[in-house]
């Protein structure tokens, strides 16, 4: 899921810089005091979350977990993506500094749609499980099409890259729609109050 | 409530470090490793994952600099490749592999060193070597037998090398460890201005 230095052209490095900049802002000012060890503890997540690697043939993949943080943080997914994120460019040499904003929009906010999606399907009480396997699969079905959309400009026609990276991406989908289906009806199982939170 | 909240969150941290355990930090992606060495005028190198995946049929790009392709060819099922250079051989060449959605490796090799250069000396005729002459034996004839066998001899070496080069491009437990406590002192600092401000 990351692009790596040097592959995406300046207009789209700017305003993946852009939307990253301005998400992170608006998603710290929605932390809480009460939600800021939740946020920290998705970015541990979120961190980690990249070394399951999936092997797949030519490609591969890695759980992303952004459906999660979605549901459980809302807007506050920018600002934990951009910690996990630059440290997985400093420490893993994951994706890079200068593509840092793009890789941080392409994942954080089609988790945040994915979040927003889960925690609309929870509320009208549809089993958890449905609605976070629903959010994980989305989360990275969203980020699969940003990355075709932020090659479209370099030439990769979108079409072919959107159905090569999304089929490639089919296993994780399904592997990352589990994970987030169980730890979400462990969650409503266990603490109720993990939905409200200070997140709107 | 919020033990209970905590004792949740912490449960989603012990899922994902379950997983980590059971993958561990040897099976990961998202870097697309380079390396490639000059061996007369062939550039021969190997292109893999930083799970060790090879990067099979990926386009690779011999370049002078930025605009100007010496060079095309593709990496075989090894992900390995062998691309002639055509004459005259630029000082410095740039290996760019292309993984596709984004992925991207590259690296450099300066072909000035000594031991690329060719000195023709074309009256040399006589070479003494410890008291055994050869006679009419041209340079380009001993130079090519020399080479031939200096490549048989450092292949061991070359091959460990390509195994550390491997084994490095793997994200170790100091870097994983080290990004968590990243985020902990992050949360701890966001937690402590927070906390500041309420007391205000």
């Amino acid at each position: 899921m990351h692009i790596a230095e040097g592959v995406l052209s300046l207009p789209v490095l700017v305003s993946g810089a852009a939307i990253a900049t301005a998400g992170t802002a608006y998603g710290i000012k929605k932390l809480s005091f009460e939600t800021i060890p939740r946020c920290g503890i998705v970015s541990a997540a979120l961190f980690v979350a990249s070394l399951i690697h999936v092997n797949l043939g030519a490609t591969s993949v890695h759980l992303v977990l952004g459906g999660l943080g979605g549901i459980l943080l809302g807007w506050s997914l920018f600002p934990a993506f951009l910690v996990a994120l630059l440290l997985q460019a400093v420490l893993f040499q994951f994706g890079g500094l200068i593509v840092l904003g793009v890789n941080v929009t392409n994942m954080a906010l089609p988790g945040i749609l994915a979040g927003m999606i889960g925690r609309a399907m929870l509320k009208a009480n549809i089993n958890p499980f449905i609605c976070g396997f629903t959010s994980g699969l989305l989360g990275i079905l969203g980020s699969a099409a940003c990355v075709a959309i932020s090659l479209l400009f370099r030439g990769e026609a979108f079409m072919t890259s959107a159905v090569m990276i999304t089929s490639a991406h089919l296993p994780v989908m399904i592997i990352e729609g589990i994970v987030t289906g169980f730890i979400v009806s462990y969650l409503s199982k266990t603490d109720k109050t993990f939905l409200e939170g200070g997140i709107k | 409530m919020t033990i209970l909240k905590a004792r949740s969150m912490f449960a989603i941290l012990a899922i994902v470090s379950m997983v980590l355990t059971v993958n561990p930090p040897s099976a990961m992606a998202h870097r697309l490793s380079v390396f490639a060495i000059l061996e007369g005028d062939t550039v021969n190198g190997e292109a893999y994952f930083n799970d060790g995946t090879p990067a099979k049929g990926c386009p690779v790009f011999l370049k002078v600099n930025k605009d100007q392709t010496l060079v095309k060819g593709k990496t075989n099922e090894e992900g390995l490749f062998s691309l002639k250079v055509p004459s005259p051989m630029p000082n410095r060449l740039e290996v760019i592999v292309e993984g596709g959605a984004g992925h991207r490796g590259t690296t450099t090799i300066e072909t000035s060193r000594k031991g690329n250069e060719t000195v023709k000396d074309a009256n040399a005729k006589t070479y003494k070597t410890e008291g055994i002459s050869l006679q009419g034996v041209s340079e380009e004839a001993i130079e090519t037998a020399v080479r031939k066998v200096v490549r048989e001899e450092i292949k061991p070496v070359i091959d460990e090398l390509l195994k550390l080069n491997l084994e490095l491009s793997k994200p170790g437990i100091t870097e994983i460890l080290g990004g968590i406590g990243y985020i902990v002192g992050l949360t701890g600092l966001a937690l402590w201005i927070r906390g500041k401000k309420r007391h205000e």
